[in-house]
């Protein structure tokens, strides 16, 4: 008994394995390096949600060679280099939420866990910038700003068991992201460790116009082209005023409507969430006037008279749209319930399969990607529910986030995949992208070819520029021609 | 494990660890495997024989403070992360896969009947715990137990009890020997040997005629009240920690307390007692009734108070990370600036008091102090 299957081939025995570890070693000394079976275990996989039915069939993706938990800059360049020179896949790790397979070691290797470097290195209050490493916990750089009297603007329904890092790395979205913007809006600058082992730093500017911004490559790169290491955030004072409110409409076309006009008259609330009628059943069942129509919940924080002023707005233009003010209580409740994560897990234990599929589209094809999306994967023989909501707008559009769950006739990765085909065709076939904000790791990583076109030889030319020996997070982004 | 605890198990380890951000092992040891649900998949996969039950595997299900931290944060109502180890461990020990550190804690049991051996080979005399000048009487109807923590640990603070119990005039005893309540055992993972210890102090406490039983150490009194029920061991006698039953003298007007020589402190709500009994409230009464002291709160407190890293089996086989959760729990203690802590746990006195805390006091002693600068009544 040596632990679980495999499902990716497990890697071939490396005759210089012990010159690696005793590389690693003085690097980082022997209390940060491990190759005990449990610690590598434990990093076998993200959450992926497949490789949570995979874990409870006695499987993980595959299992890394060793781990090691870097604290500086310097440390991650060096083990870098000496991932270089032995030719040995390395693999960023945060908190391992990201949900697929961006931090699963496929072809085995080193896990780079950057949990120890989560410290706070500055604030500067006069420019509302904030300087810490990748490693620090969501709800813990979140906590440390309400402190000092600000807030990040970025709570993802990961945010307490997620890295900065790892926000940075798949192009995070919060819940609050509509006044905040995405993770990509909130970065200033960053440090990042380059695969071959360099130390750079773009310096956090408001903005500037110096040449292509290069850190974009690493915003989204999930660590294929470089390992972040430092950012520089903006935020914001902690919000003086909140108002909450919530409104039931006909249907979503009205809603979206409404919606989309309060965006053009420049308006941002932090949080606008419209959940179509299976989902408002599903979460609102106690307000009676949602029965049978759409809710859109909503949040305008910030000034105490802007706020006044933007929820003002909102409640007109709702009601102009045939929406029912439903109060404070919708809001409430999802605020209350907007972590738990619970129905997957009890779910899965039942030998369901569930995911959750975001997608962004032009409001103008963002109706048609919803109804194509949900149509397709009820269409999957085993589908029980398919589902959504929209979880971020824009003044030109929206993100679409589809929650699908079934009982698999027959294999469990053939439902998955069918699953996962019919979505992404529907959404690419209706104008849509492929992601939002969940990234690509393995799981998408089929599909990006399709989503970039001619374009995916940018970025593989830059993959292979960057990291000639292809060392870095192998298998992700679909930057391997034939993956 | 049965199958509720194995459903439990299930939906625990394929959670994202939702809980993890306030967890004292993960936040100070960094690794995966000792995250909550990191824990939790390695017993379940001990439990499903994926993973060889030897020691080295099952040291990651001791790497917990018991502090239930998690429980605040974790949707899931059968979740109950402690309670799974605890059944995971001793699943391990049934098997003979027990870390070092935890072998010598089960020894210490049963050869000294607390686990301290290394620290006092022999029994615990309750006459030394409580102090000489207040030898226990006999047949009184409230009982003292010390619990060996207070007793090897920080006896002062039981002294303190017994002065401020005598002040207000109750009629005290203790038991002549300090017994455990069987919580070590269950944490180190041999529940027949929680057992054993349960069954001796549940008799004693029967035999004693108490009607009431005052606990020092908020430990004991989460076993007797929450735990001995569970094990078939129901008490007849009323169990209550000594911050309630503080609280309910100073209600009732027993004890006039003066001011103390500290102008502000700090509360730490000790896990056990905030979120095992519930008792956040309690102390703060005693507190709020001493003239002029400022009680100031740590940013984590009540149900999210912070672990002094002392709970649990963590100490035992990673003390290092234990050392870290109590320098991390001091810097919010005194990010406060109060002139003391204030706590209501033997152990969290303790590790405190060995990390360098200036001035640490348990309730009681707080209490008696403010008696015998107060009105000069003093046990």
């Amino acid at each position: 008994m040596s632990g679980p299957q495999t499902v990716y081939p497990a890697p071939a025995p490396r005759a210089d394995w012990e010159e690696v570890c005793a590389g690693l070693t003085m690097i980082v000394g022997p209390e940060r390096v491990s190759t005990g079976l449990v610690e590598r275990l434990a990093v076998a996989r993200d959450f992926w949600p497949i490789t949570c039915n995979w874990f409870l069939d006695g499987k993980v993706p595959n299992l890394p060679e060793a781990v090691v938990w870097p604290e500086t800059n310097d440390e991650v360049a060096a083990i870098l280099c000496l991932a270089n020179r032995y030719r040995v896949p390395v693999t960023p790790f945060g908190e391992g939420s990201g949900v697929l397979g961006g931090a699963v070691a496929i072809r085995g290797g080193i896990i780079l866990d950057l949990k120890r470097m989560n410290r706070v290195l500055a604030l500067d209050e006069e420019s509302l910038h904030v300087t810490v490493q990748a490693g620090l916990n969501g709800e813990l750089y979140e906590r440390w700003l309400n402190a000092a009297g600000y807030t990040g603007g970025h709570i993802p329904q990961s945010v307490r068991c997620s890295t900065v890092g790892g926000w940075l790395s798949c192009r995070a979205a919060g819940q609050f992201s509509t006044k905040y913007g995405k993770i990509e809006d909130i970065v200033a600058g960053l440090t990042a460790v380059l695969p071959t082992g360099e130390i750079v730093t773009s310096r956090a500017m408001p903005r500037a116009s110096t040449g292509p911004r290069w850190e974009q490559l690493l915003i989204g790169g999930e660590g294929t082209l470089g390992v972040i290491t430092e950012a520089t955030l903006r935020v914001w004072p902690l919000p003086a005023a909140r108002a909450k409110s919530s409104y039931a409409f006909a249907d979503l076309a009205a809603a979206l409507t409404a919606i989309r006009l309060i965006l053009r008259r420049n308006i941002r609330p932090a949080v606008v969430r419209l959940y179509d009628d299976l989902e408002t059943g599903r979460n609102f069942a106690d307000t009676q006037a949602a029965e049978g129509r759409v809710m859109l919940v909503l949040i305008c924080e910030g000034d105490e008279r802007l706020v006044a002023l933007e929820d003002e707005i909102c409640r007109e233009t709702a009601l102009a749209h045939g929406g029912i003010a439903c109060g404070t209580g919708p809001v409430d409740h999802w605020l209350a319930t907007r972590f738990d994560v619970s129905a997957s897990s009890h779910m899965i234990a039942r030998g369901a399969v569930i995911d959750t599929i975001e997608v962004a589209a032009p409001w103008s094809h963002i109706g048609a990607v919803h109804r194509a999306a949900a149509d397709a994967m009820m269409a999957i023989e085993g589908t029980l529910l398919a589902s959504g909501h929209f979880s971020h707008v824009y003044p030109d559009g929206a993100c679409l986030y589809i929650t699908v769950c079934g009982f698999p006739p027959a294999s469990t990765d053939d439902y998955y995949q069918a699953v996962w085909r019919a979505a992404m065709r529907a959404t690419l076939d209706n104008g849509g992208t492929i992601s939002h904000h969940h990234g690509i790791g393995l799981q998408r990583a089929p599909y990006a070819a399709d989503e970039h076109g001619e374009a995916m030889v940018v970025l593989r030319r830059i993959k292979a520029a960057l990291d000639p020996l292809g060392i870095l997070n192998p298998g992700k982004l679909g930057l391997e021609v034939g993956e | 494990m049965n199958d509720e605890q194995r459903a439990a198990l299930t939906h625990c380890a394929i959670c994202p660890n939702m809980c993890r951000f306030d967890c004292p092992a993960v936040q100070a040891g960094r690794s995966e495997a000792i995250a909550p649900a990191g824990k939790v998949r390695v017993a379940w996969m001990l439990d499903a024989g994926i993973l060889p039950q030897t020691a080295e595997n099952v040291e990651y299900l001791y790497a917990c403070a018991d502090c239930r931290n998690c429980e605040v944060w974790c949707p899931m109502d059968e979740v109950k992360v402690a309670d799974l180890l605890a059944t995971a461990r001793a699943a391990a020990v049934a098997a003979g896969a027990v870390p070092e550190a935890i072998r010598a804690t089960l020894a210490s049991l049963v050869a000294t009947g607390h686990p301290y051996a290394d620290r006092h080979p022999g029994s615990l005399v309750a006459a030394e715990a409580v102090g000489d000048s207040l030898a226990p009487g006999r047949e009184a109807p409230v009982l003292l137990l010390p619990g060996c923590t207070a007793a090897a640990l920080r006896p002062a603070g039981v002294q303190a009890i017994g002065r401020v119990l005598t002040a207000a005039g109750v009629a005290w005893a203790t038991l002549p020997e300090v017994l455990c309540c069987g919580g070590p055992a269950r944490t180190a993972g041999d529940p027949a040997l929680e057992r054993t210890l349960a069954t001796r102090l549940a008799a004693a406490i029967a035999f004693s005629g108490a009607e009431t039983v005052i606990t020092a150490c908020p430990g004991c009194a989460e076993a007797l009240t929450l735990r001995y029920p569970v094990l078939g061991l129901p008490l007849s006698a009323r169990v209550v920690h000594f911050s309630a039953y503080a609280a309910e003298l100073v209600a009732e007007g027993r004890l006039s307390l003066g001011p103390v020589p500290w102008a502000s402190i700090v509360y730490h709500d000790p896990c056990s007692l905030t979120r095992g009994l519930e008792l956040a409230e309690a102390p703060r009464a005693v507190l709020t009734a001493v003239p002029g002291l400022s009680v100031r709160e740590p940013r984590a407190t009540g149900r999210e108070t912070h672990c002094c890293g002392a709970g649990g089996p963590l100490a035992r086989v990673r003390p290092d990370l234990a050392a870290h959760a109590t320098a991390e729990r001091l810097t919010e203690l005194r990010a406060t600036g109060a002139d003391a802590i204030i706590t209501a746990c033997p152990l969290c006195e303790t590790v405190f008091g060995q990390a360098g805390a200036a001035t640490v006091l348990d309730l009681a002693e707080l209490m008696s102090t403010a008696l015998a600068i107060g009105d000069g009544r003093h046990g």
